[in-house]
């Protein structure tokens, strides 16, 4: 299975924090997903804390302090922080691996790595 | 289906006052049967008797189902309309991201009525529809190129599917609708009523999420069906070679349509199997969105460049059964680079590839029995020089004269011309499918609703039971119907 099935299932029922952003059918695909950034500048973007380090890399997101400005996306370089237009809200990937499981070619995979998140 | 299911919502466009409106269909998805049920009875409602296939009053039902979107493996749109090849159904399902992309922008089902007077394209982005001037699309002959632009032009989020036309624009019957470059409402002229109504091209993308009673039950259903698709025998044959893997067995078995069919087998039909083009040609395999079978075949052609030395062109062309048969054993072609530049030049223009196939190989046939003459053809047609067969298909989409102009039209109205019925390869209207494996294949064709071999799969009947045994006739029959 190719790269871009992976979209399909973490999408619904609910808006993916993975996707496939480049390419087309002609000469194929590239999967974005976040890379758990060592000094994540979406973090540091956020203007009302809602975004706070996660323990094994990459962010956590509290949607009650959230106020959807996108300021976190724009600042995302490798653009893999996506948006669920029904709400207003960033999509931040939670690391969760649920994408990995329904990609046959590892493409994508889970690995925990150590993370010293700089002082704020 | 749970009560805020967006599949209920069906968009209504009507081309001739650029108006839209969305309706809550709750009695078609609650009472017909997935995408093609609902679709059947929107046609009942939609499409006045005795209306002309290429007027204004033929709608384009475009449909999708309750599985779709929420489970793997249910990815394909089913159109349905009136057919200006035969002039009864016109029913055609079509891959690629088109079927995630209606059910994301909050439908279930799109009807598209009436016409235009002036070339335009529809953007459908969720509740947005915009009507946008295609008069600097109009006439351009590369799909791929209209899909570029389209898609540079287009800023809606989501899932998206780009669907367009190219000989449709001249209403040639058996022109088809492009879908993410490669896959297609192949059958049935469906590009044609594009034509009719204008319609350049249609582009559908989406946000929107499905609602689900359980999650965790949903989560364990999804994944038990992933991996019974995934790990299933059944899905092999597409999975590997392609639906290409059928060449050999059926070129063994005396079932390949071979130069109009005058032959069963094909000299050389290994050069052009499953496995010759896989080992020497297949650059590429995809999938369509949310199926995780990944069918489509993509071969890579390098070629080098007539006048310079070490400059090269690759070309990405998709290749199936189909097309294989159709525009090569059909035709007499078993050199793959001639099949995969042939085949490309029908993806090019945008036409049926197995209409035209059928079309090519009824004339070559009628040439040589002296049926039309080369002042008719203005060319010599003969089997296996795919050169002339493409200078023919591009005369066949541009009709410069009467012969051309009939042959646009499907071989039921040529033979209505010419004469030549005895050996024109086509049922109800429908040029032939690739499948000459036995009577099963052949009464099952001409007995189905939109003679296709899809409708009924008779030619898997054949290998599978008469291979082995001849039926009694009325068991034949109930496996067909």
């Amino acid at each position: 299975m190719p790269a871009i099935a992976a979209r399909a299932r973490p999408a619904w029922p609910e808006p993916a924090s993975v996707s496939i952003l480049w390419g087309g059918m002609e000469r194929g695909f590239t999967v974005v997903v976040c890379r758990a950034c060592e000094d994540p500048p979406c973090l540091k973007a956020c203007p009302t804390d809602a975004l706070r380090p996660r323990k094994g890399g990459g962010v956590l997101l509290d949607p009650d302090k959230c106020l959807g400005c996108g300021h976190c996306r724009e600042a995302c370089l490798i653009k893999a922080i996506f948006w669920a237009d029904e709400i207003n809200k960033p999509m931040i990937c939670i690391h969760c691996g649920a994408c990995s499981k329904f990609c046959p070619h590892g493409v994508l995979k889970l690995e925990e790595k150590e993370v010293n998140y700089a002082p704020r | 289906m749970l009560p805020d299911d967006p599949l209920a919502n069906v968009l209504y466009v009507d081309l001739t006052k650029k108006r839209f409106r969305s309706v809550r269909r709750e009695d078609l998805f609650q009472k017909y049967l997935g995408g093609a049920g609902v679709a059947a009875q929107l046609l009942l409602e939609e499409c006045p008797e005795n209306c002309d296939p290429l007027g204004p009053d033929n709608p384009i039902i475009l449909a999708v189902g309750p599985l779709t979107a929420l489970f793997p493996l249910a990815s394909k749109t089913v159109a349905f309309f009136k057919s200006p090849l035969t002039g009864n159904l016109g029913e055609s399902h079509c891959g690629g991201r088109s079927a995630i992309a209606i059910r994301s922008a909050g439908y279930g089902a799109i009807v598209i009525k009436g016409a235009s007077a002036t070339p335009l394209y529809l953007a459908i982005h969720g509740n947005i529809v915009i009507f946008r001037d295609a008069a600097s699309l109009w006439g351009m002959v590369s799909s791929f190129t209209v899909g570029r632009i389209i898609r540079d032009n287009e800023t809606g989020s989501g899932i998206r599917t780009i669907m367009r036309i190219g000989a449709g624009e001249n209403l040639v019957s058996y022109a088809c609708v492009t879908t993410e470059t490669y896959r297609h409402f192949g059958r049935l002229g469906l590009g044609a009523v594009f034509g009719s109504k204008k319609l350049k091209a249609l582009v559908i993308s989406g946000n929107h999420s499905l609602p689900v009673a359980n999650k965790k039950d949903f989560n364990e259903v999804y994944e038990s069906i992933y991996h019974a698709a995934v790990t299933s025998t059944v899905m092999k044959k597409y999975h590997d070679l392609g639906t290409a893997e059928n060449i050999n067995p059926l070129n063994i078995l005396g079932g390949l349509p071979t130069r109009n069919l005058k032959e069963v087998r094909l000299e050389n039909a290994g050069d052009i199997s499953g496995e010759a083009l896989a080992e020497h040609f297949l650059g590429r395999r995809l999938a369509c969105s949310h199926c995780p079978v990944g069918c489509i075949h993509i071969a890579a052609l390098r070629e080098p460049y007539v006048d310079e030395a070490y400059f090269y062109k690759t070309s990405m062309i998709s290749y199936d059964y189909e097309p294989i048969y159709a525009l090569g054993s059909m035709l007499g072609i078993a050199d793959p680079k001639g099949l995969l530049k042939i085949i490309e030049w029908v993806e090019k223009w945008a036409i049926d590839a197995m209409s035209a196939g059928v079309v090519l190989a009824w004339a070559t046939e009628a040439q040589e029995k002296g049926l039309i003459s080369e002042a008719d053809t203005g060319l010599k047609l003969a089997w296996g020089d795919y050169e002339t067969y493409m200078e023919a298909l591009k005369r066949i989409v541009i009709q410069d004269n009467d012969l051309y102009k009939a042959l646009a039209k499907g071989l039921d109205y040529t033979v209505s011309r010419y004469g030549g019925a005895d050996f024109a390869l086509s049922f109800g209207g429908n040029e032939m499918p690739g499948y000459h494996t036995g009577p099963a294949a052949h009464l099952g064709v001409l007995i189905g609703a939109r003679h296709s071999h899809l409708d009924n799969a008779g030619y898997s009947y054949d290998q599978k039971v008469i291979a082995k045994r001849m039926p009694e006739p009325e068991e034949m029959v109930q496996e067909l119907i």
